[in-house]
């Protein structure tokens, strides 16, 4: 199993080098002893499909897997692309170490009853868990948590701290 | 077993001083149209054989009977007279400030710390008396606004014919800042208008949804353990406490029956959160419905035979309602794109719950028509009093955390002054 996601890993980067290499001959450029700008030809820098300005479109500045919260809409626990990508580099970070332990931690805003709200954050902090074992992290070292409403990062009761209090919290 | 220190109660009396004048606090609100309270004179106890005591009889009466909607309290400034034996009481001077019930009474220092409380209720219009005149007796200083209290139901059930809230209890979750970013959170009990405060469990981790059994002597409630939330049980005499659904995924939510015997909650420990039926005698856990969506906060009709629950089926939450005997789930509610936390009074005609995610309404469960008991974004964690005539929740005031009681008709709004802090949470027992 492992091994074929390095290998199919390993297909696709090389693909993409060699697109971009076919795609420079075209081009009419002689100067060939100039070292190229290796992040500009990589297609994938960080394994999870998308380029840097793919990656920079969604709100992702450098490695996804710098990013540990991924944030949700009003009542819902649907993955959007952002969140998929930051759990899908975590997923693969966790498969990498092999049996690391995280605990996702789930969030909702105020808005909503506490009881409703400590529902809503688990199912959040579920389907980032089954995103990142459907990719292969491994369900066994996944740990699911909400804290519903208690712990916000931002106690303001406006759409901007609601924003950031729906989230789920990848935690090493 | 004294509450507080001395000295701390003379700064609490100090906080009181002022708050005759924050006693406006209570707003009367303009909804209830040409509907009024009871025009009611409470003449200032007068203190017999000694000069003053810590609690103000007629200002704890005043403030109960007002809270309750059922009662508008005269100014005392107004009175002409201040009568405290039945031979003082002239009809005239309260016909003049359109009085329609009167109270007087006294308190007999005793020498010691030996008080009696006596008392007499007068309907203005016919002239009379009503019933006789009670006496509380045996008495010390530090009991005499549990005696208020007494005093408030009494007059509460002469002239509604319903007993009295007065005497119930309220229970809170507090959180404290006890250095930086490291808080402290506190389940609470005190007197049902805030009074008298106590800490009955603490937790480093957050605390919610208390709910009282029938009897009044244990809470269930929500907290934290390593593994998420967890359903406790806190005996209140001895303080010891028992963790009784501790499942994989969230525990919350629970409910106790009305022969408090049961408890009803949610878990997702198969899956996604269901509500469940725990048997107290027999330590089984009862699987009552099962469905994908969100369902909690069970909560029981007067029978015992039903719960009312929270689902988010139809995707936004709404209350549903399911029969324990292997009946039909039917939805309860229509009016609005949420509602949730629903909860019954003691006879079962009325609901309580969160409409539209932050105001408390009332439905009439019959006719389904709401009332409305707030326009806020944020309130939530209503309950009926014991006798259903008012209804208690957690509100914002400013920025600051606040616990409002609210008649149930939605006329007045008392704020709960002698709590403060980061307070949520609040449920009112169902003991009278």
């Amino acid at each position: 199993m492992k091994r074929n996601y390095g290998l199919l890993l390993t297909v696709i980067f090389a693909l993409t080098l060699t697109a971009c290499a076919g795609k420079k001959k075209e081009a009419p450029e002689p100067v060939q002893e100039t070292a190229p700008v290796v992040t500009q030809t990589n297609n994938d820098p960080y394994g999870v499909g998308m380029s840097a300005d793919q990656l920079r479109a969604l709100g992702i500045a450098g490695n996804p897997l710098d990013y540990t919260t991924v944030y949700f809409e009003y009542n819902s626990s649907a993955i959007d692309r952002r969140s998929e990508v930051i759990a899908t580099a975590h997923a693969n970070e966790l498969r990498r170490r092999g049996g690391a332990k995280v605990k996702l931690e789930g969030h909702a805003d105020e808005r909503g009853t506490r009881d409703y709200n400590l529902a809503l954050g688990e199912r959040r902090s579920q389907a980032v868990a089954n995103l990142m074992s459907s990719v292969g992290a491994g369900n066994s070292s996944l740990q699911v948590v909400s804290f519903g409403e208690e712990r916000p990062v931002d106690r303001a009761h406006n759409e901007a701290a609601w924003q950031k209090n729906r989230r789920v919290e990848i935690l090493y | 077993m004294p509450l507080f220190s001395r000295s701390f109660l003379s700064f609490l009396l100090l906080l009181l001083l002022p708050m005759s004048a924050a006693q406006a606090q209570i707003e009367i609100t303009s909804d209830g149209g040409v509907v009024r309270g009871i025009p009611t004179a409470i003449v200032p106890f007068k203190i017999v054989d000694g000069g003053s005591v810590e609690h103000q009889i007629d200002q704890i009466v005043a403030a109960d009977l007002r809270a309750s909607g059922k009662f508008d309290i005269i100014a005392s400034n107004n009175y002409m007279s201040f009568p405290s034996r039945t031979d003082q009481v002239r009809f005239k001077d309260w016909r003049f400030i359109d009085a329609e019930a009167l109270v007087i009474g006294e308190i007999w220092k005793l020498g010691g710390d030996n008080y009696e409380l006596q008392f007499h209720v007068f309907d203005v219009a016919r002239e009379q008396e009503i019933g006789t005149g009670k006496r509380i007796p045996n008495l010390r200083e530090r009991d005499l606004r549990t005696a208020a209290h007494i005093v408030s139901d009494h007059i509460y059930t002469a002239f509604t014919g319903k007993p009295g809230a007065f005497n119930s209890r309220i229970a809170f979750m507090k959180r404290s800042e006890i250095e930086f970013q490291r808080f402290r959170h506190r389940l609470m009990v005190a007197d049902w208008d805030g009074y008298g405060e106590q800490e009955v469990y603490a937790s480093w981790r957050p605390l919610l949804s208390p709910s009282w059994s029938p009897d009044g002597s244990k809470i269930a409630f929500v907290a934290f353990s390593d593994g998420g939330s967890v359903i406790k049980v806190l005996e209140l005499r001895t303080g010891q406490h028992k963790t009784i659904a501790s499942f994989k995924g969230i525990n919350s939510a629970p409910a106790w029956s009305p022969d408090g015997t049961q408890l009803a909650y949610s878990t997702s420990k198969d899956g996604s959160p269901d509500v469940y039926v725990y048997d107290t005698l027999t330590g089984q856990h009862r699987r009552v419905n099962t469905h994908y969506a969100i369902d909690t906060e069970p909560a029981w009709t007067i029978d015992g035979q039903n719960l009312l629950f929270t689902s988010s089926r139809t995707r936004k939450p709404q209350i549903y309602r399911t029969d324990l005997n292997g009946g039909a789930t039917t939805r309860v509610t229509f009016e609005g794109e949420e509602n949730a936390n629903a909860s019954f009074d003691y006879d079962g005609s009325r609901m309580v719950m969160v409409h539209e995610g932050g105001q408390i309404v009332v439905m009439d469960v019959e006719s389904g028509e709401l009332t409305w008991l707030t326009r806020s974004k944020f309130d939530e964690s209503p309950s009926f009093s014991p006798n259903g005539d008012m209804v208690l929740y957690a509100t914002e005031y400013g920025f600051e955390p606040a616990l409002v009681v609210s008649s149930s008709d939605g006329r007045v709004r008392t704020r709960l002054e002698f709590i403060s802090g980061d307070v949520r949470e609040p449920a009112w027992s169902t003991l009278k």
